[in-house]
């Protein structure tokens, strides 16, 4: 019943920034599958804008279809580019893309987003995609001056800048090396209720658990926070599973009283004696991070 | 009893739980529909909050081993900042900033590149001039015969001269046809700035390759005796066309600099530092297109008069000198 802590992913994505009172904050580079599904978003709402635009201006002031033509052509370039960086410069690094996907553009410094920057990362838009797009997939029109031994060398070419993002740790896109920006996630957390907190059982005459100091330095950090999971988990597991993590912990531990707890009540006991037993430690500068943790 | 007393983190928690409460209602209103949905007194609380819960953050970090309590500090802090630390820019004003300071001190920036950029351009106009004056089968190298329409080194004086005076543009419509060409520069612009991404070679080229196409059109006109005629049609709107692609081209070279020689800073921060300024002048030179592709889609079909034509092109370069010479001197954005 080993579950996989996000903490141990987490490292790898997360970078701190340094807020001006001193106090670094944690933020995660946002995946590049959710920057996918952002663009693709916005992507949708740059057509659907242009589109429209087209079908209210056309009949409104009568304009052919040819003049039509050049003027989607006009909004098109525009809206592509200028959609992007608009958004971003002032809505504090989000698009409607990346609210949906909860993702935002940041400066790599922790300071305030500048419009230059997002300016400039998105004008790189037409190098690392588009371009890249269209020497794959239109090279015969595109590249028929030049000799056939250059095709494959200028789809390899298109293939790094496309996949860039993939090179760096902070998945950075050619435009946000330019700019000095990285794209990270904002996640809303809301505030889960404390499991330390005293069950209203407490006021009944109802047995209550104590544990001795050597059966409390067995687990760590790790192994609580685990536990934590377990408890918090959604749906609760099964009571099976449950009486099979108590049985664990309790011959981990030497734990040989009889008690009547429910295994879920039991979990939810060890679990306070456990964070108080650990945080009074941690006071003390001593923090066990794991079973394995000789302190 | 005496157990929840040991649980400090836990008492932490319920003295602090509603001020965090409170800054997360303030912070989602303010992502929802800005800071000015919030009242003057919500506004005052907001960065006391801010503080108040990036304190707790440090201390919880310190105190805590609830996870759950971590995860919300970090998102809620972060939140936060992010609210508390935006930008204060203003569309309007950010408008009026950007085209009255940022972008001509950004070009002033870029001298050398800049420089480097014309150079480029006019070594390509040059060959493009001498060796189609040499032998005219070099015309079609250097302009696409699409581009090139019907304009040839084999056209009759007659038909050059009447497509430089003509009232009728290609596409028969004045939008259209400065819609297409806003369109076209636009484009070939925005690549040449982003090409400096690539170290710079390719914006050679690609000026180069500009230079070249302009330098053939000359010749063949040249040959027939209509350099005046030419020019006159051309440098209207020329000025400021060829102006922003060069502008563009000295952008993607000033990346180029920033990958190539960061000096003393590093890499990273030395093409930040350039790449800023590069979308800028890529930004101004989007409105220096727009203008070209009016002068270009109209006043060039429009008004055949080669005095005008001349003292147009004459306007618009000294306006680009003051503009890019003087304009927002003296204040550091």
């Amino acid at each position: 019943m080993r579950m996989d802590l996000k903490q141990h992913g987490a490292s790898e994505r997360g970078q701190s920034l340094m807020t001006p009172e001193g106090v670094a904050i944690q933020v995660e580079v946002a995946t590049l599958g959710r920057r996918g599904m952002a663009f693709v978003i916005d992507l949708t709402c740059i057509t659907g804008l242009c589109l429209l635009l087209l079908m209210f201006l056309i009949p409104l002031i009568d304009i052919g279809v040819d003049v039509g033509g050049a003027f989607g052509l006009v909004a098109w370039f525009l809206l592509l580019n200028f959609y992007f960086p608009l958004f971003e410069g002032l809505k504090g690094g989000r698009t409607p893309g990346k609210m949906l996907t909860k993702i935002r553009v940041i400066d790599c410094s922790g300071a305030a987003l500048t419009l230059k920057a997002v300016f400039a990362r998105n004008f790189m838009r037409d190098l690392e995609l588009w371009l890249p797009l269209k020497v794959i997939f239109f090279n015969s029109i595109l590249m028929s001056d030049l000799p056939g031994w250059s095709v494959p060398f200028a789809i390899l070419w298109a293939l790094v800048l496309l996949f860039f993002p993939l090179f760096s740790s902070q998945r950075f896109r050619l435009g946000d090396l330019v700019a000095g920006t990285m794209v990270v996630d904002c996640p809303r957390v809301s505030l889960l209720k404390d499991l330390a907190a005293p069950l209203a059982s407490d006021n009944k005459e109802e047995e209550s658990l104590t544990f001795t100091k050597e059966q409390m330095s067995v687990y760590g950090v790790y192994e609580l926070q685990v536990l934590e999971e377990i408890l918090r988990q959604k749906p609760p597991p099964k009571k099976e599973v449950l009486d099979g993590v108590v049985a664990k912990i309790k011959g981990k531990i030497a734990f040989d009283r009889k008690t009547d707890l429910s295994p879920r009540a039991f979990l939810a006991e060890f679990y306070r004696a456990q964070r108080a037993h650990l945080e009074s430690e941690m006071a003390l500068g001593k923090k066990k991070l794991d079973k394995f943790d000789e302190h | 009893m005496s157990r929840d007393f040991q649980l400090r983190s836990y008492e932490f928690r319920r003295e602090r739980a509603s001020s965090w409460r409170e800054l997360e209602s303030l912070v989602s209103r303010c992502e929802k529909s800005g800071p000015r949905s919030l009242s003057a007194r919500e506004l005052a609380r907001l960065p006391m909050l801010y503080r108040a819960a990036l304190s707790s953050l440090s201390v919880a970090r310190g105190i805590s081993l609830d996870r759950a309590l971590q995860s919300y500090l970090e998102s809620l802090t972060a939140r936060a900042y992010f609210v508390v630390y935006r930008p204060k820019e203003r569309a309007m004003k950010a408008f009026v900033e950007f085209f009255w300071y940022t972008f001509p001190q950004a070009v002033r920036h870029y001298k050398r590149p800049l420089q480097l950029a014309m150079a480029i351009f006019v070594a390509g106009a040059l060959t493009g001039y001498l060796m189609t004056l040499h032998d005219d089968a070099n015309f079609y190298t250097f302009v696409n015969a699409r581009l090139a329409g019907d304009r040839g080194p084999s056209s009759s004086v007659e038909s050059l001269k009447e497509t430089l005076y003509s009232e009728e543009s290609r596409d028969g419509n004045l939008a259209t046809f400065a819609a297409y060409l806003f369109n076209n520069n636009a484009t070939i612009g925005l690549l040449a700035f982003a090409l400096g991404g690539l170290a710079g070679i390719p914006v050679f080229l690609l000026l180069f390759n500009n230079g070249l196409m302009l330098g053939a059109f000359a010749a063949i006109h040249a040959e027939k005796g209509l350099s005046v005629d030419l020019w006159g049609w051309l440098l209207p709107h020329g000025v400021t066309e060829i102006l922003a692609i060069v502008l563009c081209g000295a952008g993607g070279l000033g990346i180029a600099r920033g990958i190539l020689f960061p000096k003393d800073l590093g890499r990273v921060d030395a093409l930040k530092v350039e790449g800023r300024s590069a979308g800028a002048i890529a930004l101004g030179s989007i409105a220096l297109f727009v203008l070209a592709g009016l002068l270009e889609g109209f006043f060039r079909q429009m008004v055949q008069d080669i005095y005008v034509r001349y003292a147009v092109a004459m306007a618009t370069a000294f306006l680009w000198a003051w503009y890019f010479g003087r304009c927002g001197k003296g204040r550091v954005a």
